[in-house]
């Protein structure tokens, strides 16, 4: 089997992760709830968790490290802490259904802004100019469609100038592109630890620079007799028994990816990206790619003669994983024209080897080429 | 030796005071503080055997916020004290 369905999940972790898992599942109970050995154990692992998080993202404050279910999980968290009706929200063009489905709920005003994929510019200006008199924005890191790396550097420096709290979606970038939450001074930056992260499903993390509004009421293993939720985070944001096992293996994908480092990670996926533009530059298809620039290990493409969900069956049948549609994020399709279509999408991970990707392309080649003919 | 129990409002600040403690040099044991000294129910303290004064220095300069500080008699019973 060959997976390039690393954006969706990453299917391929480190072993360390399935052990941590197996561990935490035989040797420790719930944080909070005892004193006793496997209790302490248990929260000492999510500690420690918490301060490889803020280690990779260079937070100074490991407490602010909230655990969720999923990245959708943490952007509801984010986004519910500051939308209430009405509201005006910035968003980039890119953004998924995580966004823009609970902006949409809490009846937010939407304005999507920069629509040019892989024109970094474009979107910068748009920002700008969409900017005042915004109540907050969201914006993703990278569009997990197309890989597009947005400039959130400059995105979050304008919103730092116009006083409009910022939250980055980092579902496709943790783990492989070097963010620093301090530095960038966002409000929020959420996150799935289940893929770059290389961590197990159910799985995510919220990065709070200050407060948040809990989604969820009940247990937090503290200040049991107030029946409001505790002012302090991560607990405020916490409540009910924490999924250990889990956290213990995102644990152990998150010291995987800082002995590896993001950057070579990056630079093993960019390989990877620019051998597979090489290998279908001449197929029959439409790539969407700058050329490897402002693009991490994600590549879509459409055939011009076959439906990309059948096109996603037949390679299937041939043991090669790749995700077809619109990937949730019809937004990010209607930026770049694909929203009837949708694409196919390639995705790469740290462990995937080059041959590999040489021997799917060659098989998708002759697939489109069939089809064309 | 007196034994020291600092009270913290969660886990995640106790573990916190801990960590920052033992690169200064302090031991420091997370604890669960028993529900006559808890004022809210529930709640988490360091242990600390040594230093308790710079402890408290120490906690206080890096804006990690501790609670009460208790002193653990050797009959077993908790006694606030103010350093």
């Amino acid at each position: 089997m060959i997976y390039l369905d690393s954006a969706a999940t990453s299917l391929l972790k480190p072993s360390a992760v399935g052990y941590a898992m197996t561990e935490a599942l035989r040797t420790m109970a719930s944080p909070g709830r005892g004193g006793h050995a496997p209790a302490m154990f248990a929260a000492e692992t999510v500690y420690r968790c918490r301060e490889l998080a803020a280690e990779l993202f260079h937070m100074d404050r490991p407490d602010h490290v909230v655990f969720t279910m999923n990245a959708t999980h943490a952007l509801n968290l984010a986004i519910a802490s500051l939308a209430r009706k009405g509201k005006r929200v910035v968003i980039s063009g890119f953004e998924h259904n995580a966004v823009t489905r609970p902006l949409y709920a809490l009846g937010c005003s939407v304005t999507p802004a920069g629509r040019q994929l892989f024109d970094q510019d474009d979107t910068i200006r748009a920002f700008q100019k969409e900017l005042a008199g915004a109540d907050f924005a969201v914006c993703t890191v990278v569009s997990n469609v197309f890989g597009y790396v947005l400039p959130v550097r400059e995105i979050s420096a304008l919103c730092r100038k116009a006083g409009v709290p910022l939250i980055l979606d980092a579902s496709q970038a943790a783990g492989i592109l070097d963010l620093d939450f301090d530095a960038l001074g966002v409000e929020y930056m959420a996150m799935p630890g289940h893929k770059g992260l290389l961590g197990p499903q159910g799985t995510g993390i919220l990065l709070c620079k200050e407060y948040a509004d809990p989604l969820l009421f009940g247990g937090s293993g503290s200040a049991s007799r107030l029946q409001t939720m505790p002012e302090d985070l991560p607990e405020r944001l916490e409540a009910g028994t924490q999924n250990v096992c889990g956290i213990a293996g995102l644990m152990a994908g998150i010291d995987t990816v800082l002995s590896q480092t993001p950057a070579s990670i990056l630079r093993h996926e960019q390989t990877l990206l620019r051998l597979a533009i090489e290998e279908l530059r001449d197929a029959d298809c439409e790539l969407f790619t700058n050329e490897g620039e402002q693009q991490v290990g994600v590549l879509s493409l459409r055939s011009h003669s076959i439906d990309c969900e059948t096109l996603a069956n037949r390679l299937s049948e041939h043991q090669i994983c790749v995700r077809s549609g619109l990937h949730c994020a019809p937004l990010a399709h209607e930026s770049a024209g694909t929203l009837e279509t949708g694409t196919l999408r390639l995705s790469f991970s740290p462990y995937l080897r080059e041959g590999e990707l040489l021997d799917a392309c060659g098989v998708l080649r002759r697939m489109l080429s069939a089809a064309s003919s | 030796m007196p034994q020291y129990w600092i009270s913290f409002r969660s886990l995640t600040h106790a573990q916190r005071a801990a960590r920052f403690l033992e690169k200064s040099g302090i031991t420091a044991t997370v604890t669960r503080l028993p529900q006559g000294v808890s004022p809210k129910g529930c709640g988490y303290a360091l242990i600390v055997r040594q230093r308790i004064h710079e402890a408290l220095r120490l906690l206080g300069e890096a804006r990690i916020p501790s609670g009460m500080v208790f002193e653990k008699t050797e009959r077993g019973d908790f006694r606030e004290v103010k350093l």
